[in-house]
């Protein structure tokens, strides 16, 4: 999710029309699974393909993004001594909790259920950690406005979707817009010269039973720069 | 009588320490936690150019530098506290210890408070404690939580460095816990951390109850919670100054002037400090750290790394000008400037002269980007490890619209290894040194940290 949300603002820029989010940032609940995807030919002739999921989860003052791991992933490999002083600040594999508070501020925190803790950095630590701080981009994946300056293309579309596409000299964006879902259904980057390309698909799934953020009972706090040093 | 006469006098020259001449009756040590020598570079190009000199450089006319070897007691790569203990102690010992003796095991805290069994280890002097006894007034100052290993190093003995609790009790005037070697206390104590002085009550995790600061005021102290409220501070008639000014690390220099933020600069601090301490006629111990150049490293973040290096130089700056006022020529006043440890971050590539050192590498000849095998350009700044190290590299843009781009305030420098941290570096780290006669000339060739103790009690004639 948050190295999804660098890919979005590397795609839409920083600067597109921030005032629309906070008009109507009360987004449907919904849950889904992204399929991250990417494709690149090196000058070696080596292709090299990547792909992984995340689950979406989305209420309208919360967003939960948790890597998918399949069957058979090998454990996850501690640094020595992450339980002495040095401290794990990978957090690939935890889950990211971002939340308005009562100010309609975004606030992003880490969960790691394995340790039962919730990490929390400074708001000016966000960005270094791959959050822009835009509740815009969390809950909808992208600047929802920067679709109206990006070309509507005939290409089939399930019902209540279309695609939109911007191309640059040697960058191509086409997102698939579902309206009623408030969120894409597909987007694709890439390289006019096909040398490279990226796809992130996202599939809806029925909600669960109990948000993800309300069974934290127990875990304990830590501040993001307490993994420092 | 003549022949005893003269030979009492020889005796006598012998016995002394042979640095008397040059005998210091101030010093200032300056620590930039995780400093080590392509840091010292990266900020001098960053911010003087490739030929220019960072005022730390500048110390003695550049000829008073060692280099010092950082390994702990168990350790090739050492981590801050026992590399900070080494200096201040003359001992090596544990990873994760502070000022304890070699055998003492690191004993995970629970939560912030001491787990430390009665008879794991002995507390050992430190050199700011020996300063206190001789009646110097003695302080830190730091950049990190007042309880950080490097500031605690100075004048706090505890099994493990993360019991944070227990190290600010040990600050604590005549409280439970007060390490007795401080006499009537700390003189000066400045930095973040003021969670590790309050109750869980007010908003601090202590789990005792006490309010450190009301104790610490109670015995006289003056307390300082922002750069302002430290700014009003009169120096000149305040003997005992606490200033805590964050709940825990102060910000990144970088954040601190962006933001605008109420906090002071190590600047600020530094000469704030010696204003207090410096009014004690039998002189004064000073230890200056620049402890959030480490946490950037960590975060492979350099521009926020040379940022904060700059910060801590011009700290430097400050204090010798200061110095130079208060004992022209500094006859009396040793300055040393070091590093507790490396960390993983190199120059990398053949880069022009002139490049911005947080761009992408040009080549000298041609000024072109230079690309790897794959033909994307990379970084002159990167790391032997860390989190950031993309499945695909792809080609990085040299400019600050976003973090993805090379230029911006928290773009992470790519690694070769992926950890989830980036790690210290276990290579020898500068040490810069002046003042105070022959004794800074002492600062010299390759010597061990613990050596670094005993030139700092000479120097001060103990």
């Amino acid at each position: 999710m948050i190295e999804f949300m660098s890919i979005i603002r590397a795609i839409f820029g920083l600067a597109l029309l921030p005032a629309l989010a906070s008009a109507a940032s009360q987004p449907q609940q919904l849950s889904a699974i992204m399929t991250f995807e990417s494709k690149v030919l090196s000058s070696e002739g080596v292709e090299k393909q990547t792909r992984f999921q995340e689950r979406f989860i989305r209420d309208g003052r919360n967003v939960w993004t948790v890597r998918l791991l399949p069957a058979g992933t090998p454990p996850h490999v501690h640094q020595a001594g992450d339980h002495q002083h040095k401290h794990d600040t990978n957090f690939v594999l935890a889950a990211k909790w971002i939340a308005l508070d009562a100010q309609q501020k975004a606030q992003l925190k880490f969960v790691r259920q394995e340790t039962k803790t919730i990490i929390t950095p400074r708001t000016e630590e966000f960005a270094g950690l791959g959050f822009d701080g835009s509740w815009e981009h969390a809950a909808y994946l992208l600047d929802r406005s920067a679709l109206q300056q990006m070309r509507v293309l005939s290409k089939p579309a399930p019902a209540g979707c279309q695609w939109y596409e911007r191309s640059g000299d040697k960058l191509y964006t086409r997102v698939l817009w579902d309206q009623a879902w408030q969120l894409p259904r597909q987007i694709e980057t890439g390289s006019l010269d096909g040398l490279s390309f990226n796809r992130i698909s996202i599939e809806r799934r029925p909600m669960p039973a109990t948000m993800p953020w309300r069974t934290l009972a127990g875990y304990r706090a830590v501040a993001y720069e307490d993994l420092l040093d | 009588m003549k022949k005893t006469l003269l030979a009492a006098l020889f005796v006598s020259a012998f016995a002394q320490p042979s640095l008397a001449a040059g005998e210091a009756k101030n010093v200032i040590f300056f620590l930039g936690d995780g400093m080590g020598p392509a840091t010292v570079t990266a900020a001098r190009i960053y911010k003087y150019k490739e030929e220019g000199e960072l005022n730390m450089e500048k110390l003695d006319g550049k000829t008073r530098t060692a280099r010092v070897k950082t390994f702990s007691n168990d350790a090739q790569t050492t981590d801050s506290a026992p590399s900070m203990s080494a200096y201040m102690t003359g001992v090596k010992m544990n990873n994760e210890v502070i000022s304890m003796s070699p055998d003492t095991k690191p004993t995970k805290p629970n939560g912030k408070d001491s787990a430390c069994a009665a008879n794991n280890g002995k507390p050992v002097d430190t050199i700011l404690e020996l300063a206190k006894a001789k009646g110097k007034a003695v302080g830190a100052v730091t950049t990190t939580t007042v309880t950080h290993a490097t500031p605690a190093a100075t004048y706090a003995h505890i099994c493990h460095r993360d019991a944070e609790n227990a190290i600010a009790a040990q600050a604590a005037v005549g409280g439970l816990g007060y390490n007795s070697k401080l006499g009537d206390g700390l003189d000066v104590l400045m930095g973040g951390g003021w969670q590790f002085f309050r109750p869980t009550g007010a908003s601090g995790v202590r789990t005792d109850g006490r309010d450190l600061i009301a104790e610490l005021q109670a015995k006289g102290y003056t307390y300082a919670a922002s750069g302002s409220q430290l700014a009003a501070v009169d120096g000149k008639n305040t003997s005992k100054l606490l200033g805590l000014f964050n709940k825990s690390h102060l910000s990144y220099e970088l954040d601190r002037v962006k933001g605008k933020l109420d906090e002071p600069s190590l600047k600020d601090m530094t000469l704030k400090a010696i204003e207090v301490l410096a009014k004690k006629p039998e002189g004064f111990f000073l230890m200056v750290e620049g402890g959030r150049i480490d946490h950037a490293l960590h975060g492979t973040n350099a521009k926020k790394v040379l940022d904060d290096t700059i910060a801590f130089d011009d700290a430097i700056k400050a204090a010798l000008d200061e110095m130079q006022k208060r004992d022209p020529g500094l006859k009396n006043t040793l300055i040393v400037v070091t590093a507790d440890h490396d960390h993983t971050m190199t120059i990398n590539g053949y880069g022009k002269r002139g490049s911005n050192i947080l761009g992408t590498v040009k080549d000298y000849k041609t000024g072109a980007e230079s690309k790897d095998v794959n033909g994307n350009n990379y970084t002159t700044l990167v790391f032997g490890n860390g989190p950031n190290r993309k499945p695909v590299r792809s080609n990085l843009l040299e400019g600050d619209a976003d973090k993805s781009q090379v230029l911006h305030d928290d773009y992470q420098q790519e690694t070769g290894v992926r950890l989830g941290s980036e790690t210290h570096g276990g290579g020898d780290v500068m040490l810069f040194a002046t003042g105070a006669g022959v004794a800074s000339k002492t600062f010299k060739g390759t010597i061990d940290n613990t050596k670094v103790f005993s030139l700092l009690k000479s120097a001060y004639g103990f």
